[in-house]
């Protein structure tokens, strides 16, 4: 009889033991990042987009990037409060060179940028799709096509069918936007959370809602009702 | 002279046949007073003489008008051009001024030159090293964000990698519990499979 009483202490102490070391492991997983990496010609506008995606403005002045700059925004799936960590890549050769392999590593999406007023920045992108491959890419990893500058409506020199038709051979979602327009400002945000929700439902982690009444501990994966997810 | 002669002497010679005339018979009293057609010939060349000599007189005098006309032009251009000297020598002189000027200048400015030729020289070299360390800055950055990048991939892996050992841990702990004979628990335990995180594939 004691020794049950005392079994059944010692199994509470575990349990409760038990119930401390979840809640101190629940509080050490830390929120996930997913690397995305934006490539594309010089001079198309990834700073321009990353800045809009990150500071939520166009920038008045840029320089070319060196190397790479590194843009970070939480943002909330599902519930689920993530990092999009966007890498900010060198479209010039003479300042990526050496750091392209750090580009590729472990990259989770990749977001391919062209100018919609310059031909040639489309037609590149078959060199950037190439030395993504050749960074040994996986296939599942989503990737995106962006046509930027679209405010410059009488410039334009790319037309969308065909940049359509590029992303379908390619099996690559097509965004056509601006940095630079106000009113595009959010369909900027929908490239990174559409990327982010592909992302968040690959790599789905169990999403802990612990609730606690008096000792019960109830784990469950409901979503949260609040989406806001944009595909 | 050998023709004036024989003129004269023909002359002499048809008045002794036919001129009955006053000067005829002058000229014969004096021819035939001393030598008269001698006499005669000497008056004729005499008159020749004369005539020669006031067609040259009359030459001479309009030769001296042409030459006063034209001694007065000579004059006049003298006096054009001693006012046009006068004028030249002032512009020289004041030409010579503004050459002395303009030397002065040309040195002053060779001077500059040399000054600032060298300090061009020393502006290109200065410049040289900033752009050598210009090349060397934007190495250096390069290297910074080559090592920056690799931080962030190395925290992204260890991010992940403790996130998956926390979920494992996590899931094993919660199998246990459930395995614990709890009447008061109702557990309700719904884990997906932790492997699906997102994991290095890359590395
Ligand atoms: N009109 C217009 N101009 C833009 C837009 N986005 C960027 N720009 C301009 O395009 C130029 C280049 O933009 P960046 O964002 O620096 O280009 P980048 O692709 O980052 O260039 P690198 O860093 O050299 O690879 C800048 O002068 C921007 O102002 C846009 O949507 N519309
Ligand atoms: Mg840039």
């Amino acid at each position: 009889m004691a020794n049950e009483a005392h079994g059944r202490g010692e199994g509470a102490g575990l349990a409760s033991n038990s119930l401390e070391l979840s809640t101190s492991l629940e509080r050490s997983v830390q929120t996930r990042i997913f690397k995305i990496i934006v490539i594309g010609d010089s001079n198309v506008g990834k700073t321009c987009l990353t800045f809009r995606f990150t500071g939520g403005s166009f920038p008045d002045k840029t320089e070319a990037t060196i190397g790479v700059d590194f843009r970070e925004k939480a943002v909330e799936i599902e519930g689920e409060r993530i990092k999009v960590q966007v890498w900010d890549t060198a479209g010039q050769e003479r300042f990526r060179k050496s750091m392209v392999e750090h580009y590729y590593r472990n990259v989770h999406a990749v977001v391919f940028v062209y100018d919609v007023t310059k031909m040639v920045s489309f037609e590149n992108l078959k060199t950037w799709i190439q030395e993504c491959n050749g960074h040994r890419v996986s296939a599942s990893v989503p990737r995106v096509l962006v046509g930027n500058k679209c405010d410059l409506v009488d410039q334009i020199q790319v037309p969308s069918n065909m940049a359509l038709k590029f992303a379908d051979a390619h099996n690559m979602l097509l965004f056509e936007t601006s940095a630079k327009d106000p009113k595009e400002s959010q369909n900027v945000d929908s490239i990174f959370m559409c990327l982010a929700c592909r992302l968040k439902a690959q790599k789905s982690l169990i999403y802990w809602n612990v609730e606690r009444e008096d000792g019960k501990v109830r784990l469950n994966q409901e979503p949260d009702p609040k989406t806001n997810c944009p595909c | 002279m050998l023709n004036l002669h024989l003129e004269v002497w023909n002359d002499v010679e048809r008045g002794r046949t036919q001129s009955p005339n006053k000067n005829g018979v002058l000229l014969q009293s004096q021819f035939n007073k001393k030598t008269p057609s001698k006499l005669h010939l000497q008056l004729k060349e005499e008159e020749h003489v004369r005539q020669k000599l006031a067609q040259k007189v009359s030459e001479l005098t309009s030769d001296l008008y042409l030459k006063e006309a034209e001694l007065l032009y000579c004059h006049s251009q003298i006096s054009r051009y001693r006012s046009e000297a006068l004028l030249l020598a002032r512009e020289a002189g004041s030409l010579k001024n503004h050459l002395a000027e303009y030397e002065y200048q040309f040195e002053c400015q060779s001077k500059e030159l040399a000054a600032l030729g060298l300090e061009k020289k020393t502006l290109r070299e200065e410049l040289e090293v900033t752009c050598q360390e210009k090349e060397e800055l934007l190495e250096r950055w390069m290297e910074e964000k080559r090592e920056e990048a690799e931080r962030i991939n190395k925290h992204n892996a260890a991010l992940e990698r403790w996130n998956s050992y926390a979920g494992r841990l996590n899931k094993r702990l919660y199998s246990r519990l459930r395995q614990q004979t709890w009447p008061t628990t109702k557990s309700q335990i719904i884990q997906k499979d932790l492997g699906d995180q997102p994991s290095p594939k890359n590395d």
